[in-house]
């Protein structure tokens, strides 16, 4: 009340009166403005969460727990029969119904709801059954007492029924339903039509292989007809290769043979029934036998001949005596051999190519999780590399071999497992036990991957050792999916690195140039035209890179190394010159300096252009790749290149520590010109000081054994790591170069003022007074630009030869993860592990520009604490 | 109530009885000769500015300046806000290359060196000067590394000769007590009067020839401005010192000579005493007594 009349009777010195109290308008504009802030900031943040989580949520299903579960037990199919135990089986495409081969020579067909017997076919002739091959999709082979061999086709049969053809009970099934009927099981398809499904077995006439009873058998088809191969019961090894002949009259097909024989004691093997496994490859051409002891023989035909490769032990480790090999079966491809041993133990065998003209030999890369007792059944799926093992109490283990993960683990309740079958969709698993049937439910749609696969090395089939490789899809089915994320993570790394290199000084000391030594109005005219180079679009800075850098680079790779070196050199050189002329021509001269700079820069061009083939001739034994390669000369030139900047920077701390002392004891004494030559001198003797340090630093490295090629060099590659470094660095370039510029230009002129007045040159004022405030500037400079070089696509997709490759070589060409998904998402099934690999990649590459940008936060705020009082 | 006192505060015209011809004659324009007292023609000059004229893009700021600066003496520079003062300070150690836009014409002589001269090292020319501006300006390092910046630049790495030409900057700056203890936090810390005391240590301890200084207690206390004067004072002799004030006291306390400046144009230049007790004008009068200005 009181101040309200204190206001009034105050006088006014404008004349006018203005009310205390803010207007309702500037309130509710200050209350909308400071919503709507509020609420734009959420969102951002909301956003950029979004992405990372839209990311994780694709690919976090790669990381959820797999299981097996017993889905159901049935009469086993020995029915009656007690003696009879499964061979041999596999399950339909849509789990309704299983074939099962008995070693009383039946095939029992069997459905799968409640295990009916469907059908019985026969397959004995005239005598018992002695051995078969594993059921695959390459035919089955049945092995008789009498020495003949059946090749035979167990197959499932689809026919579409129309209503017309069937009675009323089938035409009452509702879409999914399924039902066993006339020795088939018929089932509404979720379009309404009636889909049934037989077995059919197909056999071709037999073939008389030997006298005696085959005791082990395998084969597989080729694009002429069968290879075969077997053992009998004399102990003699057969192989043979058949012809599938059709009569033009009959229609008949007949089959002819030919092949050679040869006694298992050749190879070291006594007893045919010491056998514990033979294998046939897809190519028919090499064959393993594994005795139950563990040795396993490889066998390559040539020529109709059978030539030992070599054998091996397959059982290794404390227990080689007691164990036994009990079981052995063939991963999809039928490259890679699962033995089992009595011990429950699992390893995984293949062949590697011998290096040198040395024979191929198996090698064991994987060692499984084992089981609980004697392995007693293995099964590869056809399509992937898992693997399932049966054991001798019931047990039932599902593996991923590349991720040597267990995918699940579980009872299968029908006693000892004589026979395994993985459906082909890898959802169900038949287990043929000893008193029972049991179906397995199987969810493991993502178990090759795994955080080992992912990062860590893997053994990959034939493979000479583990690696880290990607490479995604290949055109066969059996194929091992190669997903490790390291090689892609260290190509983004590579070009970020090369980048770098070129782009961070340069933007740097550009940006130190326009904001300290170029006139204020100068640099208003150069900044903008710099930041017009970050609007270029980046596919024209990577199409330029790809077909026009780096063919150039290619032929000139000498002369742009001989760049890197001789231009500053030339610079510095002239700048010494420019010291020798007398100070009244120097100050007249003054204007003129940067063009005498850009002319000492094209001399540098220049006398390196002269100088390259001179260079190649004499460092590199005339042809630069060659050397490359390794073929000629020594690592040390290779060496002096990659050191001279090293010892130029040593050399030159040695002259700031030494040199300067040196040229200001004598400066007040001698005249100008006396000084500047003594500098000139001493620049001549810190070249060749630099020049002879290299060399002898190279010398001692190669003499030592050490040799850059292999490392650093090395093969030379069109599209490379030097072409993205060149390309990238212009992308990066003025994003780095505006934002330092930014920061050193925000460094208040007083400062600048203060050290120029106590006698500091522009570039002691620049090193020592503006750049230590504009540091967290010049950091987060380079932050945003490692990050644009992180994410960057265009560029590294065209220019960077996109080969997966793990290497440092600045010649050599790598994939990023930004290449990466631009390259395989468009092609990557929905939903598959391959899809969701490559989002985890995104991810990888989304956290990694976090954590920089993250860092480069930090870091900044950490610098600008410091300064912030200016 | 406060009415009366505010509208005393507002300039008043010039045509007070103070305001005379010449100075008039200065405002329209023209350039009058300076009363340059003979006591001050006697003196050897350490710098001779002579017919110096100076402009900041079109804007002419200083005219015709003729100001012989004796050797071993302080000499103090006054005149109303912008009439040049630091301008013609700045231009003495050429701290105006550092601005564009300025151009200049006739000379300046430290010694017989021409500073304006072709040829001439600016970077030394800067080292015979040490110069304290207005505003503090400490670098953002440690105290100890402020103080050495000159030395250290020139490649001075010493620690013992470091060392005591800190200790000695600083006391003479009226800081060592202050600081002693803390000579490797940084500058930042220190209070404003602090700043500047140690921007005076940092101008002293590179032993120049000339100090420049601009308002250097425009920000003290009283009891640092009269450590500060005690400084100047003991500083002449060895040193010329050339100081801009705004305080007449000061003028009147530490200088020799004084000179008088209005509107880019030294008016009258003279012994301090003279200029302070029986100045030659009458416009100088006016201005030293706060009849104007
Ligand atoms: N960098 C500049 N660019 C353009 N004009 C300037 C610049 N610096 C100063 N001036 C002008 O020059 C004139 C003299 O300025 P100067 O700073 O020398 O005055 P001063 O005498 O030191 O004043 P004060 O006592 O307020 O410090 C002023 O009119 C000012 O506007
Ligand atoms: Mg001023």
């Amino acid at each position: 009340m009181s101040d309200q009349q204190t206001d009034e009777s105050r006088q006014s010195y404008t004349g006018m009166k203005f009310s205390r109290k803010p207007a309702m308008r500037v309130l509710l504009a200050d209350r909308w403005a400071g919503r709507i802030i509020t609420a734009s900031g959420i969102g951002g943040i909301l956003a950029v969460s979004l992405v990372g989580l839209f990311l994780l949520w694709v690919a976090l299903p790669l990381l959820l727990p797999t299981h097996v579960e017993r889905q159901a037990v049935l009469p086993a199919p020995s029915a009656g029969t007690s003696e009879a135990h499964v061979l041999a089986q596999a399950l339909d495409g849509y789990g309704s119904m299983a074939w099962s081969l008995m070693s009383d020579g039946r095939v029992v067909v069997q459905e799968m709801a409640a295990g009916r017997i469907l059908e019985e076919v026969s397959v004995v002739g005239q005598a018992p059954l002695t051995s078969n091959s594993s059921a695959g999709n390459k035919g089955v082979a049945l092995g008789f007492a009498d020495g003949t061999v059946v090749l035979a086709d167990f197959a499932f049969k689809l026919e579409f029924l129309t209503e017309a053809d069937v009675p009323d009970e089938i035409k009452a099934l509702a879409p999914g339903q399924s039902r066993p009927w006339r020795q088939g099981v018929i089932a509404r398809t979720p379009e309404g039509q009636l889909r049934r499904q037989r077995f059919a077995l197909e056999a071709q006439e037999p073939v008389a292989i030997s006298d005696t009873a085959v005791v082990k058998v395998d084969v597989t088809s080729t694009g002429s007809g069968y290879v075969l191969a077997a053992v009998d019961a004399s102990g003699t090894f057969l192989y043979r290769k058949l012809k599938v002949r059709t009569n033009m009259l009959t229609g008949q097909k007949h089959l002819s043979s030919k092949g050679s024989s040869a006694q298992l004691g050749e190879f070291g093997l006594k007893d045919p029934g010491a056998l514990a496994g033979l294998k046939l490859n897809d190519t028919g051409r090499e064959i393993v036998l594994v005795s139950r002891s563990g040795r396993a023989i490889l066998l390559v035909e040539y020529d109709g001949e059978m030539l030992l490769q070599g054998t091996s032990s397959l059982l290794e480790g404390e227990a080689v005596g007691e164990a036994r090999v009990t079981a052995v079966g063939y991963l999809a491809g039928n490259v890679s051999l699962a033995v089992g041993d009595s011990k429950g133990r699992i390893a995984i065998w293949f062949p590697v190519a011998g290096t040198d003209g040395k024979p191929s030999r198996l090698v064991r890369a994987h060692v499984l999780e084992p089981g609980p007792a004697a392995v007693t059944a293995l099964a590869g799926s056809g399509r992937s590399r898992m693997l399932a093992a049966g054991f001798a109490d019931g047990t039932v283990k599902v593996y991923n071999v590349t991720a040597e993960r267990v995918l699940g683990v579980t009872d299968s309740g029908g006693g000892s497992v004589a026979d395994l079958a993985v459906a082909p969709r890898e959802d169900r698993i038949l287990v043929g036990g000893e008193t029972a049937v049991a179906l397995l439910a199987l969810e493991a749609p993502y178990g090759e991957v795994s955080l080992h696969t992912l990062l860590g090395k893997v053994w990959y089939e034939g493979y000479a050792g583990p690696t880290y490789v990607w490479q995604s899809s290949s055109a066969s089915d059996s194929f091992e999916p190669k997903m490790s994320l390291v090689p892609l993570i260290s190509g983004t790394l590579k070009a970020t690195f090369y980048s770098l290199l070129f782009g961070l000084p340069l933007a740097i000391l550009a940006a130190l140039y326009t904001s300290e030594f170029l006139p204020r109005e100068q640099r208003g005219r150069i900044k903008p035209v710099i930041e017009i180079m970050a609007s270029l679009p980046s596919v024209v800075l990577g199409f330029l890179a790809a077909l026009v850098i780096a063919p150039l680079v290619e032929q000139v790779a000498v002369q742009v190394i001989a760049v890197l070196v001789l231009t500053p050199a030339c610079v510095l050189l002239s700048a010494h010159l420019w010291q020798l002329l007398p100070r009244e021509t120097a100050a007249r001269l003054e204007q003129w300096r940067p063009v005498a700079v850009l002319l000492s820069m094209a001399l540098g061009c220049a006398v390196s252009w002269q100088l390259g083939p001179i260079f190649e001739r004499t460092l590199f034994g005339g042809d630069l790749k060659s050397w490359l390669d390794g073929q000629i000369g020594s690592g040390t030139p290779g060496w002096v290149v990659l050191l001279l900047p090293l010892a130029g920077m040593a050399v030159g701390w040695l002259n700031l520590v030494y040199g300067d002392g040196l040229i200001r004891g004598v400066g007040s004494a001698w005249t100008h010109r006396s000084v500047a030559l003594l500098d000139l001198g001493r620049f001549l003797v810190s070249a060749l000081a630099t020049v002879a340090l290299a060399l002898f630093v190279g010398w001692l490295l190669d003499s030592v054994g050490w040799d850059p090629r292999g490392s650093v060099l090395g093969t030379y590659v069109q599209r490379n790591a030097l072409v993205v470094g060149i390309a990238m660095g212009f992308a990066i370039i003025p994003l780095i170069y505006s934002i330092s510029e930014d920061a050193l230009v925000s460094v208040p002129d007083h400062l600048r003022a203060a050290s120029m007045g106590a006698g500091a040159t522009p570039w002691q004022t620049a090193v020592r007074v503006v750049i230590p405030p504009a540091m967290s500037g010049l950091f987060s400079a380079a932050m945003i630009g490692i990050g644009r070089a992180v994410g960057e696509t265009m560029i590294v997709l065209m220019a960077a030869g996109n080969t997966p490759i793990m290497d440092l070589n600045i010649f050599n060409g790598f994939r990023t993860l930004s290449a990466n998904l631009a390259v395989e998402l468009p092609e990557a099934v929905k939903d598959s592990t391959h899809y969701r690999v490559l989002f985890l990649a995104a991810l990888t590459l989304f956290a990694m520009t976090f954590v920089l940008n993250t860092a480069a936060e930090g870091v900044r705020l950490h610098f600008r604490s410091k300064t912030k009082r200016l | 109530m406060n009415a009366p006192e505010f509208q005393r505060n507002i300039p008043a015209d010039s045509t007070s009885p103070a305001a005379s011809d010449r100075l008039a004659a200065i405002a329209s324009g023209q350039v009058v000769p300076a009363d340059i007292h003979a006591e001050v023609r006697a003196e050897d000059p350490l710098i001779r500015v002579e017919k110096f004229n100076l402009s900041y893009g079109a804007k002419q700021v200083l005219f015709d300046v003729d100001l012989p600066i004796p050797r071993g003496k302080v000499t103090a520079l006054i005149g109303p806000s912008g009439c040049g003062k630091s301008t013609l300070l700045r231009s003495v150690n050429r701290m105006n290359d550092l601005i564009d836009t300025v151009s200049v014409s006739g000379g300046i002589r430290l010694t017989e060196d021409d500073v304006y001269g072709r040829g001439v090292d600016v970077i030394e020319l800067r080292r015979r000067m040490g110069m304290v501006f207005q505003k503090s300006n400490p670098f953002p390092m440690s105290i100890r590394e402020n103080v050495v910046y000159a030395l250290r630049i020139n490649g001075e790495r010493n620690r013992r000769v470091l060392d005591s030409v800190c200790e000695k900057a600083l006391r003479g700056a009226a800081l060592w007590d202050e600081v002693k203890d803390r000579l490797d936090e940084s500058a930042l810390g220190m209070s404003g009067g602090q700043q500047q005391r140690l921007c005076i240590a940092r101008a002293i301890a590179a032993e120049p020839e000339v100090l420049l200084m601009d308002e250097p207690c425009s920000a003290l206390d009283p009891i640092a401005t009269t450590k500060v004067e005690e400084l100047i004072l003991h500083l002449r002799g060895d040193y010329t010192v050339l100081i801009v004030t705004h305080n007449m006291q000061q003028a009147s306390r530490v200088s020799d000579y004084t000179a008088f400046m209005y509107l880019g144009q030294v008016v009258e230049y003279g012994p301090t005493v003279r200029l302070f007790t029986n100045p030659h004008l009458k416009e100088t009068e006016d201005y030293i007594t706060g009849r104007f200005g």
